[in-house]
Order: structure tokens, then C-alpha cells, then sequence
């Protein structure tokens, strides 16, 4: 089959099945015809068009798109003129021979981690509609996960890969802060932004990974002496000569028991015996959530002067109350960062990989306000991320895995997917993919796809 | 302490309005920041933890 016949293909399933989970915003049915018919000329030559020869792709609508207003979840951006250019990792991903296909749905500038968008409605999670997808990537993890298409990108700024990737039960990974360019992409919290990709295999999460690689002047913060450490060539190296333990302490009072026994059945399946404590995670969650209030509100401080109501709903008062903060708050958080990170990095002397779980428990339901962890019962929307603010806070790189199912402590549904934090020193994504790939071997993580069906 | 009055004042300073219907809601979020902000107040930090508002890890 033609690359061109594929994407037909791909289009036409997107249009029958998202309307069940809501997942894309926009689809870009004529770049995508145009760029598969490249490919296929490519093919047709006896060239390879690159590693990602053909492989649809669709992208959290907060990259640039050219043609398209970077919405980010917003009202407000569709006022913006459409992007005049792609954002660096889209060309990348192009130029290794992918297909981008749309762009997905997200929690309004990306503050949330459910994916409940009172704009462009919510993403559903593909392996339960009532449930939530996780967020603010909720639309890129949905679409992995209902095999829409098998690679997206998000963004992650306290976990919003990593949550999403656990509550729809794919691969993802937030790599070292600094490490994928951000360029062309619309901004949360400057000191706090990752992107990465979701995928359905740890090949196809490395290789994405390796075509966005390098350094670029358009982001600050991706720059030399950093390059391209490829991860694919490297994947089969095994565990020998890595270290692996798992987190006690609050990634496991923090989660239920169920999450926490997947999480003991992964490491069992690696060998690996050993347990550590992050330290302090809670301040390092508390300093990213304060750093979080302060530069996201801040960003937006003019809309918020001109025209508060069109902003999302659950989100206004936040923002509202973010920008009044006073600016000891956010630089007493900023230095308990630096302070944190010198507690956290000894860890790395003992250890090269540390297993956590990445969310609490499996997703809530959508419109639910509180959840239950352990039989406590705390806000729902915040609290999906306080096993992953603690690492994204220091800039750590991580891959989510996909661990199995369990119930939620809400409802008597069936199981839903949860996600385990493989967790590395910064710049060494070369370990986190090593341990994920040891646990697909060994079937102790592996993605299945979520079956949605037409709902029309 | 975060109150009503504190968030009537810096809104002022800021030029941001708040209606009535958000005064509470506001109200109550920067309280939850204040609550998290305090914990960090918690820890003795040396001169040399300087803020590292651009991470380079």
C-alpha cells in the first residue's frame, strides 16, 4: 500500500472514530496528502525519505502549525494570525519522513491534567468515555491510545505527558529539561516546559526521539554543548552494569496499594530488589506548583486585565489568584529548586534508575472534583500530578510505561490503564529507554490499544 | 496572611479587575498558594541557593 493510500486511510478512521473521544481539534488532511505523496515519491526513487518513513503523527495544539492559529486549548488564540511557520520539532519529525495528520485537544494553556476543556470539550479516555484522558496532553494520549495514530507530541510542565500517558495506558517520554527544542511552541511556565513524544512501542518512542533531537538557537535553554545522544542504536543493551530501585516513601504513600503492587511487579520483572527515598519531594512539588502559579498566570497578565471571561472556566481563578502572588513566594521557590536538586542528585551515586508510580491511581471520571487515594479523599484535578511535579521540578528525564490495569477506588467500572515513572539523571535518556525496553521484553509493560468504536 | 483586603489591593496595584463573583474563588486559591508557599518557608536556605529560574541540569 502506498504511504498516500495510508494516510486516506488514516484520515478517514480519525473522522469515524474521534468523535467518541474527542481527541483532534484540527486535521490537516492536505499538508498530510501533500507530504505522503513526497514520501511515497521518495520510495517510488528507491530513496529513503528517513527514518520515520510514512508514520502518521498529529501534535498537542499548542505547537505551531503553519497555516493554523496555535490555539493551545484557548478561545482567546483564535484571535492569533495563523503560524507563519512549523515549530522545530514538527519539521524534524517531517524531515525524518512522518506525516503530521492534525493537531490534538488540551487543557486550555495547558494548565490541568484532565483534559476537560470547557472550549473544545473534553477528551475521553479511549479505554473508559466517562473517564477522564489525563492531561493537559490529554488529546495525544488519546489518540495513541485508540490507535488513531501512533506517535504525537505533548508538552509536560508538571506532568502533562506523563499523566495523560498513564491514565490512557502509552509510552511517553519527558526528556531532560533543555534536551528537545520548544521552539514554535506556546509557552506555560518558561523555567518548568519539557515537550516529548507518545508512542505505542519503545522503538517507535526512541526513534521519534531521535529525529527531534539537537540543539536549537530558538529555545533558549536547548543549546551546545548538548547534541544528538541517540537511544535507538542502543535499546537492546540490556539492564547489565544499571542499577535499578524503586521510590518508598511518598511516591508510595502517595498512590494506592494497587498502583503501588504494579509498580513492585515491574521492578520484580527487572531484578531489582532495591528501594530508595527521593528527598523532600514534597517541597519539590510545593516549589514547582508555587513557580507554576506565578510565571503561568504571569504570562497571561494581559488577557487577564482585558478580557478574564474568556478564559477557561476552571481555570480563571487560578490564573486570577496566581498573578497576585507576592514575589518572595515565587523566589523562595526558585532557590528551594536549586536546594532540592542538590538533595535529589547524590541519589545517582547508587542508583541509575528509580521506578515510581506516575499517577496516584487510575483516571477519574469526567466532572468529577474529588478522588480517593488510600481513603483520602483530596482534589482531583491537582492532585493527578503529585507524583510527577516532584521529578519534572528538576528537570529529570522520565519514559512512562504502561504497567496494566486497576480499579478505580471510585467506581466498580472495569480496570483502567496506570503508568510507572522511569526515572534517570539528567542527560541520561539512554537509561530510562534501556529499563523500558527491559520491561517490554520481559511483558511486564506493554501497550494495548483501546477499542473505541463509530459512535455516530 | 492572604484576605479579602490583600487581594482587593493588589489587584489595584496590578490594574486587574476582580469581579465579585471571582473574589472568593481568588481568594481561596491564593490562600492554597500561600498554605504551599509557607512550607517552603520551612527550609534554612544558604546564601548560594540562588533562584534558577532558567534550569540547566
Amino acid at each position: 500500500m502506498s504511504v498516500t493510500a495510508r494516510i486516506e486511510r488514516v484520515l478517514a478512521d480519525i473522522r469515524a472514530r474521534d468523535r467518541a473521544i474527542n481527541a483532534f481539534v484540527d486535521l490537516t488532511e492536505e499538508r498530510a496528502l501533500a507530504q505522503a505523496r513526497r514520501v511515497d515519491r521518495f520510495l517510488q526513487a528507491g530513496r529513503s525519505p528517513g527514518r520515520l518513513s510514512g508514520i502518521p503523527f498529529a501534535v498537542k495544539n499548542l505547537f505551531d502549525v503553519k497555516g493554523l492559529a496555535t490555539l493551545a486549548g484557548s478561545r482567546i488564540n483564535r484571535e492569533l494570525p495563523p503560524a507563519s511557520r512549523d515549530a522545530t520539532l514538527v519539521r524534524r519529525l517531517e524531515n525524518a519522513g512522518a506525516v503530521l495528520v492534525g493537531t490534538l485537544n488540551m487543557d486550555e494553556y495547558a494548565y490541568g491534567f484532565s483534559t476537560e476543556n470547557s472550549h473544545y470539550g473534553p477528551t475521553r479516555n479511549p479505554h473508559h468515555q466517562a473517564h477522564v484522558a489525563g492531561g493537559s496532553s490529554g488529546g495525544s494520549a488519546a489518540a495513541v491510545a485508540a490507535d488513531l495514530v501512533p506517535l504525537t507530541l505533548g508538552s509536560d510542565t508538571n506532568g502533562s505527558i506523563r499523566v495523560p500517558a498513564s491514565f490512557c495506558g502509552v509510552w511517553g517520554l519527558k526528556p531532560t529539561y533543555g534536551r528537545l527544542s520548544r521552539a514554535g511552541t506556546f509557552p506555560f511556565v518558561g523555567s518548568l516546559d519539557h515537550v516529548g513524544p507518545f508512542a505505542q512501542s519503545v522503538a517507535d518512542l526512541a526513534a521519534a526521539y531521535d529525529a527531534m533531537q539537537g540543539t536549537d538557537p530558538g529555545d533558549p535553554v536547548c543549546r551546545p554543548p548538548r547534541s544528538v545522544e541517540t537511544v535507538s542504536d542502543r535499546l537492546e543493551a540490556g539492564l547489565e552494569g544499571l542499577r535499578v530501585a524503586r521510590a518508598v516513601g511518598y511516591f508510595e504513600d502517595g498512590a494506592e496499594p494497587a498502583v503501588v503492587e504494579r509498580v513492585a511487579q515491574a521492578a520484580a520483572a527487572l531484578g531489582a530488589t532495591r528501594t530508595v527515598e527521593v528527598p523532600d519531594a514534597a517541597l519539590g512539588r510545593a516549589a514547582a506548583f508555587v513557580i507554576t502559579a506565578a510565571e503561568g498566570a504571569q504570562l497571561h497578565l494581559a488577557n487577564l486585565r482585558k478580557r478574564a471571561e474568556d478564559f477557561e472556566p476552571l481555570i480563571q481563578d487560578r490564573l486570577l489568584a496566581g498573578a497576585l502572588m507576592p514575589a518572595a513566594w515565587y523566589l523562595q521557590a526558585q532557590r528551594v529548586r536549586r536546594w532540592y536538586y542538590r538533595k535529589v542528585m547524590p541519589l545517582f551515586d547508587s542508583v541509575d534508575a528509580i521506578l515510581a508510580p506516575a499517577t496516584p491511581r487510575p483516571a477519574q471520571k469526567i466532572g468529577q472534583e474529588t478522588f480517593t487515594v488510600r481513603g483520602r479523599t483530596m482534589l482531583a484535578r491537582p492532585n493527578a500530578g503529585m507524583l510527577t511535579q516532584p521529578i519534572s521540578c528538576i528537570g529529570l528525564p522520565v519514559v512512562a510505561a504502561p504497567v496494566g490495569a486497576v480499579a478505580d477506588p471510585d467506581d466498580s467500572g472495569a480496570p483502567l490503564p496506570v503508568g510507572m515513572q522511569i526515572i534517570a539523571a539528567p542527560w541520561r535518556e539512554d537509561i530510562c529507554f534501556r529499563v523500558a525496553r527491559a520491561l517490554e521484553r520481559a511483558g511486564a509493560a506493554r501497550f494495548v490499544a483501546a477499542k473505541t468504536q463509530c459512535s455516530s | 496572611m492572604i484576605d479579602e483586603a490583600y487581594v482587593i489591593a493588589a489587584a489595584k496595584a496590578l490594574d486587574l479587575a476582580i469581579t465579585p463573583g471571582h473574589l472568593p474563588g481568588v481568594v481561596a486559591n491564593l490562600q492554597r498558594i500561600e498554605a504551599i508557599a509557607e512550607s517552603l518557608d520551612t527550609i534554612a536556605l544558604a546564601p548560594e541557593d540562588e533562584a534558577a529560574p532558567v534550569w540547566m541540569p
